[in-house]
């Protein structure tokens, strides 16, 4: 696996409470990987962590192969937007980038009227910062993580607080960036619909652990909808089905699972009848990814 | 590092606050010039009909450079101040706007941080303070009769010793405004050295250690005004409110040596203790 990020235990603890609990995660190259979790969860102090701007308590990260808890090397190819985009009010969208170019030594004027038009401000002439939208800011705090030409991109939150034309602008931004420009993206949020717009690969956190990593399929395949089926004797009935031509089946907790052609149940039990095999329970079922989540979190009411 | 400063040096010339503060700088200029005339020259003295002959008195024949210099900076409230709040809100700004966030990563030796704002914060400053210094010595020299170009050497001496204090009482507003992160701490202290409240409790602190040493209230008095035969240990000669706003054209090669050695201590102290604190600190 071509891994650009892998965090190694990685915790910060603030007095005894521990805001990251031992989290290791694996971003592999050209992932949008999708943090989950509730307000609170661990996300932010995670990311600061990854983004050099916290120090972890114990634990370790590598970025492109570079292992340590900070160094030039590993920094110089990550770009990040944590919580507000960091501007300055009285400065246009070019002024603000120039300043972070100054200090990376750029002086291509060109390259960031570039970063402008790819996240959509290239209009916004003399218009300063504190006149500009949430989205236009966030979008302005997008491009100066863009100044270093990052190989990755960590962002927190970027469409919290967006209309919905800002969310899906932000989410043409994103398919951009990792499609045309093979940025791996970092990204949290607690919308989880928005999240599973865009990203291939999710880390759930809950209250500073990581609960589950797993890809957009493995996730979607859990939440997705299902034929349940319980019956008296599970191994002929699975002879039956792949008889049958199914093949996205899966038995869990004596239950069968058909993740296809779910509107075959009438022919499914005629098929177990005629071998003789009673068929307890039939059904279909269906859990959204905001269902799942619950489920893994301990409920709604953490939410 | 040299990006950095270049970065400090850009954004503060962009800033609103620069063009503020660059304003009231030239609307004091302007009152501390007419108070000058009324110190230093004869426009009290015309405003009460020629009565008061005596006012000729209250300073000297000339006036030099040099007592310009001391009246339009060191020992002026308001230049103090006006440079005590561009201080502040040149080190608070990347916090509070939070633009650290973009930069605070790239970077792994967090001095370089430290060292690079110190030393555009230092430009800045020293631009308004020779600017100023200059300023002042023209204008007086157009509105006050007494005054003379010469002792050059002297307002030379007092204007460098005045400008390495100014650099490190700013270190110290720099370090305080660091270390809380916090604008209103790094203003009030700043302020509170500006204005020598504390010296007070200095000369008080000078006076004790005299009388614990032994000294008698005329050696005590004597002391303290620096006139004493006896000579004890004074705090106040270390402390830098006291040494900022007290070095004029009148002190001689040993306390000038002495003042030039408590600033550098300063600064040496203040520069240490960001780039010690900043080192290990997180970015919220």
């Amino acid at each position: 696996m071509d891994y650009i990020l892998t965090t190694n235990a990685l915790t910060k603890k603030y007095g005894h409470y521990k805001a990251s609990n031992e989290i290791s995660i694996h971003v592999q190259r050209g992932d949008i990987y999708g943090l989950i979790g509730r307000n609170g969860a661990g996300k932010t102090t995670l990311m600061k962590m990854i983004g050099g701007l916290s120090h972890p308590t114990s634990g370790s990260f590598e970025i492109r192969g570079s292992k340590g808890e900070n160094t030039e090397q590993m920094m110089s190819k990550v770009g990040i937007l944590i919580e507000n985009p960091g501007l300055y009010p009285n400065m246009t969208a070019m002024q603000n980038l120039k300043t972070k170019a100054l200090a990376l030594g750029i002086k291509d004027d060109k390259f960031l009227e570039g970063l402008l038009e790819e996240v959509g401000l290239a209009n916004t002439g003399k218009k300063k910062a504190k006149q500009f939208s949430l989205g236009m800011k966030q979008r302005l705090g997008i491009a100066m993580a863009l100044v270093n030409q990052p190989e990755l991109l960590i962002l927190d939150e970027p469409i919290n607080g967006l209309d919905p034309q800002g969310i899906a602008e932000m989410r043409g931004i994103l398919t951009h960036l990792c499609h045309d420009r093979h940025i791996t993206i970092l990204i949290s949020s607690h919308i989880l619909d928005e999240l599973s717009k865009v990203a291939t690969r999710y880390g759930i956190i809950h209250e500073g652990k990581l609960l589950e990593e797993e890809s957009k399929e493995e996730l979607f395949s859990k939440c997705s909808e299902r034929l349940e089926l319980k019956t008296s004797d599970i191994e002929k009935t699975m002879d039956i089905l792949n008889s049958m031509g199914f093949s996205k089946i899966e038995v869990k907790d004596g239950a069968i699972s058909i993740y296809e052609r779910l509107d075959e149940s009438g022919a499914i039990t005629v098929a177990l009848a005629k071998e003789n095999i009673q068929t307890n329970e039939i059904s279909v079922k269906s859990e959204a990814l905001e269902d799942y989540y619950f489920q893994l979190t301990g409920g709604q009411e953490n939410a | 590092m040299f990006n950095l400063y270049k970065m400090h040096m850009y954004r503060a010339s962009r800033a609103t606050s620069t063009l503020v503060l660059g304003i009231l700088f030239a609307v004091f200029l302007f009152i501390n010039s007419a108070l000058a005339s009324f110190v230093f020259g004869n426009a009290l003295e015309l405003m009460l009909g020629g009565g008061i002959s005596a006012t000729t008195n209250f300073t000297n024949e000339y006036v030099y450079a040099a007592e310009i210099h001391n009246f339009f900076i060191n020992t002026s409230d308001a230049f103090n101040i006006l440079i005590t709040i561009f201080t502040v809100i040149f080190v608070h700004s990347d916090y509070s706007k939070g633009f650290i966030k973009n930069t605070y990563n790239l970077f792994e030796e967090k001095w370089k941080f430290v060292v690079a704002k110190w030393t555009s914060l230092m430009t800045w400053v020293s631009g308004v303070f020779w600017a100023y210094s200059f300023l002042s010595i023209a204008i007086s020299a157009i509105i006050l009769d007494k005054f003379r170009f010469e002792q050059i050497g002297d307002y030379l001496r007092v204007a460098m010793v005045t400008w390495l204090g100014l650099v490190a009482f700013l270190t110290i507003v720099f370090l305080i405004t660091s270390l809380f992160k916090s604008a209103a701490g790094g203003m009030v202290i700043g302020i509170i050295i500006a204005s020598g409240l504390l010296q007070t409790i200095e000369k008080l602190l000078d006076l004790l250690i005299a009388k614990l040493a032994g000294a008698n209230l005329q050696d005590m008095v004597m002391n303290a005004v620096g006139v004493g035969e006896k000579s004890y240990f004074k705090i106040s000669d270390y402390c830098l409110d006291s040494v900022y706003l007290s070095y004029s054209a009148e002190m001689g090669a040993g306390d000038t040596v002495r003042t030039i050695l408590v600033f550098l201590a300063y600064i040496a102290l203040g520069l240490g203790l960001v780039i010690l604190f900043v080192r290990k600190r997180d970015v919220r």
